[in-house]
């Protein structure tokens, strides 16, 4: 035993990192371990809330009625003036629809809200399927008056294929891992997500300024408003929590070009809202959601520096290191993707696919911190230009400005073709239509989906060029 | 010199004899007596009519004899043969004597003379007898007074001989003083003003020319009593500052003195040689207390810049003795004109001596020299920026050097070189310098001790064509070279050198056979600590640390011995270069060095036993070798092999944390009775005797911890199940079914 005591101590610098990073998922494992779900009989009345554009007919109508199963008190559909087919699905079973032609995710969810009349509304993605317990379960932690909005667990739906597969592990460790301690620790998520998130109404129409007029830099925001609606709950001293027992199901890319867009957008989102709470107070009286958010950002670079190793001892023929490295990566990552793999055992194969999008998204998350100021949907014809929400279509998109309505006033609900009217809902037991001719669905899963980013437009995600096509404001 | 030593008696003589003949022919003692008439204490005249010697004085000093050169022009030798004016012809009475007898006339009652016959008459013959007997009373006075006037004659010639003589004498002594001043102004270099202190006297030279010859009580002289015997305009005092503009030789015997009074002596010079107004010591004694002595422009009084060929300088000559205390000497020195060596700024010649303690000694052309000087001390001397070299001891015997520091100076801070000399070389410290902090060139037998040297531009120490020299306790600090050894150098013994920063430490030029470092340590060296170009070099208990290679072996080297060598951190260790032969590194400590401890391309080099800890390889050769008895560890690599020829380690261990032993394809291996542990024990294909011992490298402490962590991720996940079961979170909800017609 001749060697320097360092390599006994530390052994390689890789080695030195993977014991750090070892040691702060343990910091969120712990208590994650020690996560338990709301218990007990609470219940308020809640309606739910949906901006919809283009969605999959089949998908809507399956989230529509899910929604109605759940038994909730309004289900209020904001439905894109253009968007005729979800009108027409939406014709068919007891819902409040509001015609809009305001582009923009974040004015749609304000319609919604405002024409609720519920004590929490559930702010939902047009293609998010509720288990039938949904609203039992999140209805729970509001028996805490301090809790101002609860999360839900999600999970991938419809898709088996490889982006799936890494999506949905991707979803475990996040409920499992980070919301579950953050949710145990201080009650603090970070984020719920906009595929379904409950809040209390007071609290939405107390922050709505705040949520339409959010700037960075002097830009307007124009995604990331379920980060944006956590940390104004968060900022104004609620709680929030992460209720695992109420499970959804919602659609995810499974092409490379839209998860790469979608992920580039949540990475700028992440980063504006972690870097300006960071720069609060408030953030600090959550010292754990102040820490996962440093580790987050840090996790960025770090991550990139196990391929940089590898790379090395491949160029260097080290092949017994490499392997050895690869070995380690395996066994790590499914130690820590155990709940996973609990549930979906197949999934140890996808370890090494999982750990290479890792790589991918460390990257996402580098050129999201560069390109910080950009406000693009990516997914969607919506952009934010000279500090407004606009459409953006592509050359061969041929829709021209002159084609579009001006913008709607603004109200409670602003329908352009009318007010929510009862005589428009339909029973939820009249899902049977199939009227929806197929040749009249928008595109497939893989393009525009969910959200409610702007009406105008057909076809999926166009290029970055964009044309102002008409101004619109919240 | 022995020309002119001889030719004076002769010069005397024959100006003797010639006075002598002049005296007798003119057989006057009054014209002798006129000739002898002593001259005025201050005479003025034109060389051929000098004044009259005082009488009494001593031949001219022999200290500088007249060189062996023909007469100076115009400058004739006093007439010896002038005769008296006045005189009267040879074989003239003197005025007023009685004439003398004629001898060939005859006289009565004398031999010779007839008387005519008489009566006899007896008083007439008493009478006739009493005249005769008067007469002949007569004739005896007048004999006896011929006598004596006959004899004053004789005297008063003989004193006629004697003072022609003496003032023969006088005008031979005239003639070679004015011989000498003009041989000691051609010495000079022909100075248009010389003055020359004699024990008695102050010689005046212009042009070449004795224009006055200054009696002066012997003793000391005072710069101020200097002044006083000289022109006006050769000396200007103004303040504590004195302006000399005349070329001032001592003699031997004299004693120049110049205190604190005059603080600084401004010594005029010029474009040409001869402008230069320098300070000889002669056989005498210059002694300095307090003083600055320096050149300066006769109109501007600035310093003369050293590219000025009549820059004045001061010079110790043989017999002559230097005593400078709380002085200084700066802008002295003239450059080398033609085929001419120039001047040194201050000098000390063949048997001259003296001391200089608390002095500066300031841009001259060459500081300071010491050529074949006998016991000067120098003590906290301090000598800067100097054009060419700052000191050189060239044969000098008995110097003794304490806290000397050669700083800043265009050359070698110290120049050792001519004719070899026991006398230690130490007591100095350079930094600095132009070149080298010391240079020491063909000497044989040299001691070189305790030499501290700084930021020389080419290095610390250069050992050019030196024999058996030992240099102990040198330290060089950010030097190019450390010290260097070249030209054949043979039989160097270095010992306690220690270097930091710089580019080598120690550099063993091709051409050197047989040196030998001992107990050494450098430090920092950017390009490599040693560097090993000789023959028979031998390295014993040397450390280096932090440089970018700890030895390297460079082409052409042999006979290389590398014992008990520690290399600390650094580039790399040991470099080999092929083309080398004989290379033995036996106990090698290399720890922490960046790459390879030990890379050899010399073939047949030997590495027997030591220890390498950490670095990315442990030994790297690229030529036959053979290893024995080596412990490495910890590198990531320990022995890569890319010899097209067989590399035998033998009784090695090895623990490295990627590969223990890596043969590259062709390079035969062979590894005997060796431990190898590392996470790939060999690489290659490797030829194995003996017992040999391989296994992957004990589990890092990390790897411990890896383990732990995975089970502790388990036992968590366990925890985890055992709560969701309990209150009921993992009852997994269904996805709803599809509506019937929702497409």
């Amino acid at each position: 035993m001749t060697l320097p005591l360092y390599y006994y101590v530390l052994g390689t610098p890789l080695g030195v990192l993977g014991l750090i990073r070892w040691g702060f998922w343990l910091v969120r494992r712990i208590p994650a371990v020690l996560y338990r779900p709301v218990v007990n009989n609470h219940r308020l009345s809640m309606s739910v809330v949906v901006p919809t554009y283009q969605e999959d007919p089949e998908v809507f109508a399956t989230a529509i009625e899910s929604w109605l199963a759940n038994g909730v008190e309004q289900v209020i559909l904001v439905i894109d003036e253009s968007d005729t087919v979800c009108q027409e699905i939406a014709r068919r079973y007891p819902v409040e629809v509001v015609i809009t032609d305001v582009p923009g995710k974040r004015d749609a969810l304000r319609k919604g809200w405002r024409a609720s009349r519920t004590e929490l509304v559930a702010l939902v993605d047009s293609d998010t399927i509720w288990a039938p317990d949904v609203a039992a379960e999140v209805c729970k932690p509001f028996a805490d008056p301090r809790i101002g909005g609860v999360g839900t667990r999600q999970s991938v739906y419809g898709s088996k294929g490889f982006l799936a597969r890494i999506t949905d592990m991707f979803l475990d460790h996040r409920y499992f891992d980070e919301n579950a301690s953050q949710s145990l620790l201080g009650k603090a998520v970070s984020c719920l997500s906009g595929r379904t998130a409950v809040y209390r109404r007071a609290l939405l129409l107390e922050i709505e300024d705040d949520f339409m007029h959010e700037t960075f830099w002097g830009v307007q925001c124009l995604s990331g408003d379920d980060k944006r609606l956590t940390t104004l709950i968060l900022e104004r001293g609620h709680l929030t929590y992460m209720q695992r027992t109420a499970e959804v199901w919602s659609t995810f890319p499974d092409t490379w070009k839209i998860f790469f867009r979608q992920r580039l957008r949540w990475a700028r989102n992440t980063w504006r809202s972690d870097l300006r709470a960071l720069s609060r107070k408030w953030v600090w009286r959550h010292p754990f959601l102040a820490f996962t958010m440093i580790d987050k950002g840090i996790s960025s670079f770090t991550l990139l520096l196990g391929p940089i190793f590898m790379t090395i001892s491949l160029i260097n023929q080290n092949w017994i290191f490499a392997g050895v490295l690869a070995l380690w990566w395996q066994i790590s990552r499914s130690a820590k993707l155990l709940p996973h793999l609990r549930r979906r055992p197949s999934s140890f194969f996808f370890i090494p696919g999982y750990v290479f999008v890792s790589w991918i998204m460390a990257l996402i998350k580098l050129q999201a911190l560069l390109t910080i100021r950009k406000q693009r949907w990516l997914t969607r014809q919506v952009a934010v230009e000279n500090g407004q929400v606009v459409r953006t279509a592509s050359a061969a998109d041929g829709a021209a400005p002159a084609d579009l309505p001006p913008a709607g006033p603004r109200g409670p609900v602003a329908p352009v073709h009318g007010a929510p009217v009862p005589d428009r809902r339909v029973p939820a037991h009249a899902g049977s239509a199939r009227g929806v001719p197929a040749g009249s669905r928008p595109p497939g899963r893989g393009g525009p989906q969910r959200g409610m980013p702007g009406p105008g437009s057909a076809g999926g995600p166009g290029p970055d060029d964009t044309i102002p096509i008409v101004r619109v404001s919240a | 010199m022995t020309a002119s030593r001889t030719r004076r008696p002769l010069v005397r003589r024959l100006l003797a004899g010639c006075a002598i003949a002049t005296v007798f022919a003119l057989a006057a003692p009054g014209v002798a007596a006129a000739a002898s008439a002593d001259g005025p204490a201050v005479a003025t005249g034109t060389a051929g009519a000098l004044p009259a010697q005082p009488p009494g004085t001593d031949p001219p000093p022999g200290n500088d004899p007249p060189p062996a050169t023909d007469p100076p022009p115009g400058n004739d030798p006093p007439p010896a043969t002038d005769p008296p004016t006045g005189n009267d012809p040879p074989g003239t009475n003197p005025p007023g004597s009685t004439p003398a007898p004629n001898p060939t006339q005859p006289r009565p009652g004398f031999p010779g003379f007839t008387r005519p016959p008489a009566s006899p008459d007896p008083a007439q013959i008493a009478r006739e007898q009493a005249e005769a007997a008067k007469h002949a009373e007569q004739v005896a006075r007048e004999l006896a007074e011929q006598a004596k006037h006959a004899e004053q004659a004789a005297r008063e010639q003989a004193e006629a001989i004697q003072r022609a003589q003496e003032l023969a004498a006088a005008q031979a002594e005239q003639a070679a003083a004015v011989q000498e001043a003009r041989a000691s102004w051609d010495s000079r270099g022909r100075p248009a003003k010389l003055a020359i202190v004699r024990a008695d006297r102050v010689e005046v030279i212009t042009e070449g020319r004795l224009v006055r010859n200054v009696p002066r009580t012997p003793g000391a002289v005072t710069f101020g009593a200097l002044d006083r015997y000289l022109p006006d305009d050769w000396i200007t005092v103004d303040g504590d500052t004195a302006f000399v503009d005349a070329m001032v030789v001592l003699s031997t015997g004299t004693n120049l003195q110049i205190d604190e009074d005059t603080k600084t002596i401004q010594l005029a010079g010029g474009p040409e040689p001869g402008d230069a107004a320098s300070i000889f010591t002669g056989g005498g004694r210059l002694t300095l207390t307090g003083v600055t002595i320096t050149s300066a422009d006769r109109e501007t009084k600035a310093p003369l810049p050293d590219t000025a060929a009549g820059r004045p300088f001061v010079e110790v000559s043989a017999g002559g003795r230097l005593n400078a205390t709380d002085s200084g000497f700066s802008d002295l020195g003239s450059p080398a004109v033609g085929a001419g060596e120039g001047n040194a700024g201050l000098r000390f010649n063949t048997g001259s001596t003296g001391s200089l303690v608390r002095t500066t000694v300031q841009r001259n052309t060459i500081g300071l020299v010491l050529s074949a000087s006998t016991d000067v001390r120098l003590e906290e001397v301090t000598v800067s920026e100097s054009t060419g070299d700052g000191l050189v001891l060239s044969g000098d015997r008995g110097t003794t050097m304490d806290r000397v520091r050669a700083e800043g100076n265009g050359g070698n801070g110290v120049l050792v070189t001519g004719e070899n000399s026991d006398r230690p070389i130490t007591g100095f410290s350079t930094s600095g310098n132009g070149v080298y902090g010391l240079a020491v060139v063909g000497q044989t037998g040299a001691r070189v001790t305790g030499i501290v040297t700084e930021g020389d531009k080419a290095g610390g120490l250069r050992l050019s064509r030196v024999t058996d020299v030992v240099v102990t306790d040198f330290t060089a600090t950010e030097q190019p070279i450390g010290v260097f050894t070249h030209v054949n150098s043979s039989g160097v013994l270095i010992e306690g050198l220690s270097t930091t920063g710089g580019r080598r430490g120690l550099v063993v030029e091709k051409s050197t056979h047989g040196l030998e470092l001992r107990a050494s340590t450098i430090a920092d060296a950017r390009v490599a600590g040693v560097a090993i170009g000789g023959k028979e070099v031998r390295l014993t208990d040397v450390q280096v640390a932090d440089s970018r290679a700890g030895v390297r072996v460079e082409r052409g080297a042999g006979d290389v011995q590398l014992t008990k060598l520690t290399v600390e951190g650094g580039r790399d260790g040991i470099v080999a270069s092929a083309g080398t032969t004989g290379v033995v590194v036996t106990d090698l400590v290399a720890n922490n060095v960046g790459y390879d401890a030990v890379r050899s391309a010399s073939p047949g080099a030997q590495i027997v036993g030591g220890t390498i800890n950490g670095g990315a390889t442990g030994i790297d050769v690229a030529a036959a070798a053979t290893i024995v008895g080596t412990t490495i560890a910890g590198s990531n690599e320990g022995i890569h092999s890319r010899s097209p020829e067989l590399v035998h380690a033998d009784k090695v261990q090895v623990d490295a944390t990627d590969v223990g032993v890596n043969a590259l394809p062709g390079s035969p291996f062979r590894l005997s009775n060796s431990s190898v542990h590392a996470l790939e024990a060999l690489r290659g294909v490797i030829e194995q005797q003996g017992v040999n011992d391989f296994s992957l490298p004990p589990l890092n402490i990390l790897g411990a911890i890896g383990v732990p962590l995975i089970l502790l991720a388990l036992v968590l996940e366990q925890v985890h199940a055992f709560r969701q079961r309990r209150f009921g979170g993992t009852r997994r909800r269904h996805l709803p079914p599809i509506p019937v017609g929702g497409g």
